[in-house]
């Protein structure tokens, strides 16, 4: 007879209990973790598709091993089922018993029926992952096109990634200052700005005016255009200035 | 009667298996690719292969079957649903085709057809 004992079912049920799971759980999301670090050398967003399909087949493999579980549990009953009732079938005091042992039997078979339903439900696991692979292929493939069209990644990152994140967006919370400014040379006379002459003290009123230069649009121009004469000038006034603070 | 499941994703390989295993047959063997499938479909009776695979795909799993082996029973048990796919694998080879998602009903239709 191919009965179970108590030491089979909690060998069974061992793997299914909430502690066993979370175990489970816990060493899934580890390995996770690792695939993670490995994937940011694949790109971010392609790494997190790939994550995302790694993690829903591991899911997907532990629910089902639960599954399977529980389809040894079921073929064992109705193996246990069945031999019992090989055993009282010849006795006319047990009809009522073996009636009942019948509607057990037919209930095992109906929920392992149901349990494979489950299990080849999953199959949108694959289905779902093989779509993924392909938008994965595609973002890859826009990648390496735009690399082709800009220029490498790793310039094109130090060229334009730097000044948008981070000199653009902060000069942003300056726009007021910048519109003045760009207000200032609209009405500002024409005449070319010249560096204040040393010797100190620092540009006032009083000091001799710059020499000014034709100024460049504003979108293109940080501050005062000046030419080379003018560059030594700047620098011994800056220098002036340091040693006087 | 020995199966050979060819296919990366372990989830379908596992839903293959218990189908197959419902459906009477118990000797099953994996690969996770076409190139690991070739070293061991010698032993196989019968093989069930996907086509989208890295390494080795199935199509190209099934080219070289068919130039070792011409007899062995194959079906492909793939995504690829286009009319075109499904000529393609033929002529290379393929004795059946099953798209996925599939019924068990419809595998063991497949199994048999191929095994008659």
């Amino acid at each position: 007879m191919d009965q179970m004992d108590q030491k089979d079912i909690d060998a069974l049920f061992n793997q299914g209990s909430i502690s066993e799971f979370n175990k489970k759980q816990d060493e899934l999301i580890k390995s996770l973790a690792e695939k993670e670090k490995r994937d940011v050398k694949k790109g971010k967003v392609i790494g997190q598709l790939s994550r995302v399909s790694e993690e829903s087949e591991a899911g997907t493999n532990l629910v089902m091993g639960y599954l399977e579980n529980v389809l040894t549990v079921i073929s064992k009953q109705q193996s246990f089922i069945k031999d019992i009732t090989g055993s009282y079938q010849k006795n006319p005091a047990a009809s009522e018993f073996l009636e009942a042992l019948s509607f057990m039997g037919d209930n095992m078979t109906a929920i392992e029926d149901l349990i494979f339903s489950a299990m080849d439900a999953f199959q949108f696991q694959d289905i779902g992952r093989q779509k993924l692979l392909k938008v994965m292929y595609t973002l890859s493939k826009l990648n390496q096109y735009l690399n082709e069209l800009l220029g490498g990644e790793e310039s094109r990152e130090k060229t334009f990634g730097h000044q948008i994140e981070k000199r653009t967006l902060e000069k942003d919370k300056d726009k007021d200052r910048v519109d003045t400014i760009i207000d200032t040379y609209k009405t500002e006379d024409p005449e070319p700005i010249r560096p204040t002459p040393p010797p100190p003290p620092a540009p006032t009123s009083t000091a001799p005016s710059i020499p000014k230069t034709p100024a460049r649009p504003p979108s293109s121009s940080p501050g005062p255009v000046v030419d080379n004469a003018d560059v030594d000038s700047i620098i011994r006034e800056f220098q002036e200035r340091s040693k006087g603070i | 009667m020995k199966f050979l499941i060819v296919d990366d994703s372990s989830t379908m390989r596992r839903i293959i298996k218990n189908s197959l295993k419902r459906i009477g047959f118990e000797d099953i063997i994996e690969a996770g690719n076409g190139r690991e499938a070739l070293e061991i479909f010698q032993e196989a009776d019968i093989i069930l292969t996907d086509w989208n695979m890295p390494e080795m795909d199935g199509l190209e799993f099934v080219k070289n079957v068919r130039t070792k082996n011409k007899a062995v029973p194959i079906l492909m048990v793939t995504t690829n649903a286009a009319k075109d796919d499904i000529v393609e694998a033929l002529k290379n080879g393929v004795n059946n085709y099953i798209v996925k998602p599939f019924t068990p009903e419809t595998l063991k239709e497949k199994v048999e057809a191929v095994l008659r």
